[in-house]
């Protein structure tokens, strides 16, 4: 019998939340060096990740650190990353300003060996200050 | 070698080895402000049954497209990477990625390819990606 997901969760569904960054040529910088890239003045494909936590309090976070998108109404404390997929349909450069939305997009719950382990689809999109979508992220975290 | 078109499906992208050390898993964590302690506290990793601190599953992700985007040489991008950790691995530790092009459409604005990527570490594989680039014309 498939296990079911709190109701508490299952409310998060479709929640987005939502932030503004203004690249920098120092956020593009200090990402390509982070990444042991030689060239660091054009932003890396995956240079999106730079924004996608929210960049709350630490006391905002769960006790083990993990993101505040990953602090769910579960009983489950420790968090891993599991699969990550994205598409690039543009560039990003220093002086953009992206419009950042994170959404709870699914959460499903699986018998693990050592318990149950709760899955999080989290969607990320990155819409520049045209409008275009640059980047979009739909990230599946483990709680277990 | 260059991306040109003297290869066809079954062509090898790379190999790429490193081994992230605790400046690298930190100065990731900084750049994306990922406070998540597994990355970073010893003993929180171990109390949670990991050997180690671990690398980050998007430092994962990235060094998948430094090897893509290293075989491309500028000659056309990256559009779409999608990529799954299936077991932890431990900082200090050799990482070996390497990708084979699955197929290529031609269209008439540029080559699409569709890669397959494995990371292995000591021999076995940790993490699986699919790729697909876009070669210009």
């Amino acid at each position: 019998m498939p296990h079911e997901i709190p109701q508490a969760l299952r409310a998060l569904i479709g929640k987005t939340r939502s932030r503004t960054r203004t690249v920098t040529p120092e956020h593009i910088r200090r990402f390509a060096q982070a990444i042991g890239e030689s060239d660091d003045v054009k932003a890396p494909p995956l240079f999106c990740q730079s924004f996608i936590f929210e960049d709350v309090p630490l006391a905002s976070l769960p006790p083990d650190g993990s993101p505040i998108e990953l602090d769910a109404p579960i009983p489950a404390s420790r968090a891993v990353g599991g699969s990550s997929s994205f598409e690039f349909p543009g560039d990003i450069r220093a002086g953009d300003i992206l419009r950042i939305e994170s959404t709870l997009r699914d959460a499903y719950v699986k018998e693990g060996k050592g318990g149950l382990l709760y899955f999080l689809v989290i969607e990320t999109s990155f819409v520049n200050q045209e409008g275009k979508l640059v980047a979009k992220e739909s990230a599946t975290y483990i709680k277990r | 070698m260059t991306p040109n078109r003297d290869f066809s499906a079954g062509h090898i992208i790379g190999p790429l080895a490193l081994t992230p050390g605790p400046a690298d898993l930190f100065m990731f964590s900084a750049v994306t402000w990922n406070r998540h302690q597994i990355h970073y506290n010893k003993d929180r990793a171990l109390a949670e049954g990991l050997p180690d601190v671990v690398v980050q599953r998007g430092l994962i992700g990235n060094y998948i497209a430094r090897m893509l985007a290293a075989w491309l040489k500028g000659a056309g991008r990256i559009e779409a990477l999608s990529w799954r950790v299936v077991k932890s691995a431990p900082v200090n530790r050799e990482l070996v990625f390497q990708g084979i092009i699955s197929s290529i459409e031609s269209h008439s604005n540029g080559d699409i390819l569709r890669c397959s990527v494995e990371g292995r570490l000591a021999g076995e594989i940790f993490a699986t990606a699919e790729a697909t680039l876009r070669l210009g014309r």
